[in-house]
């Protein structure tokens, strides 16, 4: 289990995160959503243990994290700027050296599954065609935790169905899990168990989907509109 | 992507229904083999906790048995989804007469226009 305790993170002074508890249990798939700028991608970075806390705790199976947590924790970035001069070879071949949990076989054939050209150089790939790439490299990996920041972005709808089908596919719920944050609640409604909502650098909410259907009767994004919005309301008053 | 849900209830309880259906309709027969969890998360475009948790309550419905190493069957035992057909009938029906009681009709003009509509 990855938990994190009392976290707080400031960035210049400025608090980004603040008094976070939560619990990511493993075999799930959780999608973790915000405005832009209510922390997401600070949250992830401090999972993954690529940001320090200001203060409070990040733990895995127990124990606070370390750079050696790495082996049990793959994180894909949503910056552009990804190791352009490689082709996508040329990636996996370095990914290869560097995790020695990496399967390179298992990344191409992730890579053929989403219809991406590994001799091109990343330089000239579509953005599009990156973010494919990057999922291939994560998922390539074997490890307990992916924590993958906007995984849809800058994909067009039909390619977002291929990497929906990709996270079901290619990650066994048995050993891993999945945490990625998201605009796009739509596309993966039907294949998360849980929602967890970043609001102002605090988790206002962390649900199960099943209860967000059955107790409030409603689909995951228009819960998370409408609760989005009254919680706004209710701290400002 | 796979099957449409409903947006207002879970997506397990869906599948669940979908199954029962296909029994009652005998698109799944006494004895089928079901698809493994991960064939069918990919068919549907759920994912595998989502099957597993319909394949447990189909289990504990007694409409299923899982056999160790070879996979889940639909029951063998007639009987069993007999009675899920019946059981099935009178929940449509009541969610049906709900409505209309809801809507202020009264039981007898539907019955009316449903029996006209069945010799039509």
């Amino acid at each position: 289990m990855l938990e994190v305790k009392n976290l707080q993170f400031h960035y210049h002074k400025q608090p980004v995160l603040q008094n976070v508890n939560v619990q990511i249990e493993l075999g799930k798939i959780i999608a973790l959503v915000g405005e832009n700028g209510s922390g997401k991608s600070t949250f992830l970075k401090l999972l993954a243990n690529l940001l320090q806390p200001s203060s409070g705790q990040v733990l895995l199976n127990g124990s606070e994290t370390t750079r050696a947590s790495l082996a049990a924790i793959a994180f894909m970035s949503d910056d552009q700027h990804y190791y352009s001069y490689l082709t996508g070879d040329q990636l996996f071949t370095f990914f290869d050296t560097q995790f020695h949990d990496f399967q390179k076989a298992k990344a191409q054939d992730i890579a053929n599954c989403l219809r991406i050209d590994l001799t091109k150089k990343i330089s000239t790939m579509s953005k599009g065609n990156i973010s494919r790439l990057k999922l291939a490299a994560a998922f390539g990996r074997d490890v307990s935790y992916y924590l993958l920041d906007e995984p849809f972005s800058g994909l067009d709808p039909l390619v977002r169905e291929d990497v929906v089908k990709s996270l079901i596919q290619f990650v066994d719920l048995e050993k891993g899990t999945i945490l990625m944050s998201t605009h796009e609640i739509d596309d993966v409604s039907r294949i998360i168990d849980e929602i967890m909502v970043l609001k102002d650098g605090k988790i206002i909410a962390h649900e199960n989907v099943d209860d967000v259907h059955s107790v409030h009767g409603m689909e995951a994004k228009e819960w998370f509109t409408s609760f989005y919005k009254n919680k706004g309301r209710t701290e400002d008053e | 992507m796979g099957i449409d849900f409903e947006k207002d209830r879970p997506i397990y309880l869906q599948l669940v229904e979908r199954i029962c259906g296909e029994l009652v309709s005998g698109s799944r027969k006494p004895g089928d083999k079901l698809p493994s969890v991960r064939e069918f998360a990919l068919e549907v475009g759920v994912n595998t906790n989502t099957v597993q948790n319909v394949y447990k309550q189909l289990e504990q419905m007694e409409l299923t048995e899982t056999k160790r190493g070879q996979g889940t069957f639909i029951t063998p035992d007639s009987s069993k989804i007999s009675s899920m057909r019946e059981e099935l009938k009178e929940q449509l029906i009541d969610r049906f007469l709900n409505n209309v009681e809801m809507m202020g009709f009264t039981q007898g003009e539907v019955l009316q226009t449903l029996k006209e509509r069945s010799e039509r």
